[in-house]
């Protein structure tokens, strides 16, 4: 009887999960796509409903308190905001203007495309409403004004998952630049840790970095150059290791954003 | 009660979790109901809620569904001989999953999530034997007294 019971459970069990192999098979292999992109359609839909509504409500509710107050900070941050990343486009062009006095006749930089996307859901990836449609493909960096989001580490039809910066799976080599200087201070590698922080690893113990110096992208490991990614809030007390380690705080509140660019080279 | 309705909660979880909520209630949802009632249609409610979860949050097909149901089958052979709605246990084996399932999925570990999960489950059997299992009781006493 007992045995009876069990053979009918692991039957119940076994079914569903050959299917479940059969489906991640099928989808490794790609063969899947317009069957997932049909029916996560009304999925989709109803996630940007509720991550717009959510986005409104958090507002409202921040509105509630010294609305004054509330929005000289919002406009003090955005002033910041925007300084840091007029002052590094203008090193990023001062340095670009000596590579091309110095390369007269060779090619300039390829000219890069952008793709505006709405984010649809911010969870341990940032989800965004653009996918295989409007071909945007896997490793496309997501950024916002000249500041590095992310990039896409999973492409279907219709939407695109977003692995951002401050992922513990992120790594990313930077160079430490002081605001409004050209010059590199020092090179490192930035890793994602939870919790929308930033650690800045590999510094070597010779290199100057302090606190307000900017990371940016060097340009290695597939990462486009001379994106912001943060600002260094904190060297961390020297060691008697090689390497010199730092605090960055991301430069945007990644879960106040709503229309972000995919740069499509 | 008909059984496919708890697809409703389901398909609300999956979109709360593919867009804003950054804990994965669903598996939360899947584990106690198979601890309250170990039969069939949990299988059936884990190989959903999982399809679902993948669709909704783009993971590969099928991922989600594979986890849930390794994990709901460990629960229904545990609940063969043992008490599975026991909180401290119910709450070490949703956050040994959670930790699995963060691992596979999303590639780190993200033990917080999972003791926040851990947490949440632990309360909700604890107010559950606490509760509605003794006012069961007290009804069934009752009733054997009639």
């Amino acid at each position: 009887m007992r045995d009876e019971r069990l053979r009918k459970i692991s039957l119940f069990f076994l079914l569903p999960f050959f299917i479940s192999l059969l489906l991640f098979f099928f989808d490794q292999k790609g063969w899947l796509v317009k069957f997932k992109g049909f029916f996560s359609r009304p999925l989709i839909w109803s996630e940007g409903k509720i991550f717009n509504s959510y986005q409104g409500v958090k507002e409202s509710f921040s509105n509630l308190g010294d609305v004054q107050r509330e929005e000289q900070i919002t406009q003090l941050e955005g002033k910041l905001r925007q300084l840091a990343v007029d002052q590094t486009q203008l090193s990023s062009c001062l340095e670009e203007n000596e590579r091309i006095k110095k390369l007269l006749g060779s090619p300039l930089p390829p000219q890069w495309h952008f793709l505006e996307a709405r984010v649809i859901g911010q969870g341990e990836q940032m989800k965004i409403d653009k996918g295989q449609k409007e071909k945007v493909a896997e490793g496309m960096m997501v950024i916002s004004e000249n500041i590095l989001l992310g990039r896409t580490i999973i492409v279907e039809e219709n939407f695109s998952l977003v692995e951002k910066v401050n992922s513990p799976n992120v790594k990313i080599p930077v160079v430490i630049k002081k605001p409004g200087q050209a010059s590199v201070q020092a090179r490192g590698l930035l890793l994602g840790q939870y919790k929308d922080k930033l650690f800045l690893d590999r510094v070597l113990q010779g290199e100057q970095i302090q606190k307000g110096d900017l990371a940016i992208t060097s340009g290695e490991e597939n990462w486009l150059p001379d994106l912001l990614i943060g600002q260094i809030e904190e060297v961390l007390p020297k060691t008697a290791e090689l390497y010199q380690t730092a605090r960055v705080s991301p430069l945007v509140d990644y879960q106040e954003l709503r229309i972000v660019f995919i740069v499509v080279k | 009660m008909k059984t496919y309705l708890i697809l409703i909660p389901v398909f609300i979880l999956v979109v709360f979790q593919a867009s804003i909520l950054p804990l994965n209630l669903l598996l939360v949802l899947i584990l106690i109901r198979t601890a309250l009632k170990p039969d069939q249609q949990s299988f059936y409610l884990a190989f959903w809620s999982g399809l679902f979860l993948d669709l909704g949050q783009g993971t590969p097909l099928g991922l989600s569904s594979l986890i849930f149901l390794l994990a709901t089958l460990l629960l229904f052979l545990y609940s063969k001989k043992f008490e599975p709605t026991y909180a401290p246990f119910l709450a070490v084996f949703v956050f040994l999953i959670s930790l699995f399932y963060n691992w596979t999925v999303i590639g780190y570990l993200g033990w917080q999530k999972s003791l926040i999960l851990a947490i949440i489950t632990f309360l909700f059997s604890f107010l559950w034997q606490k509760f509605v299992v003794k006012v069961s009781e007290r009804k069934v006493r009752l009733r054997s007294l009639k």
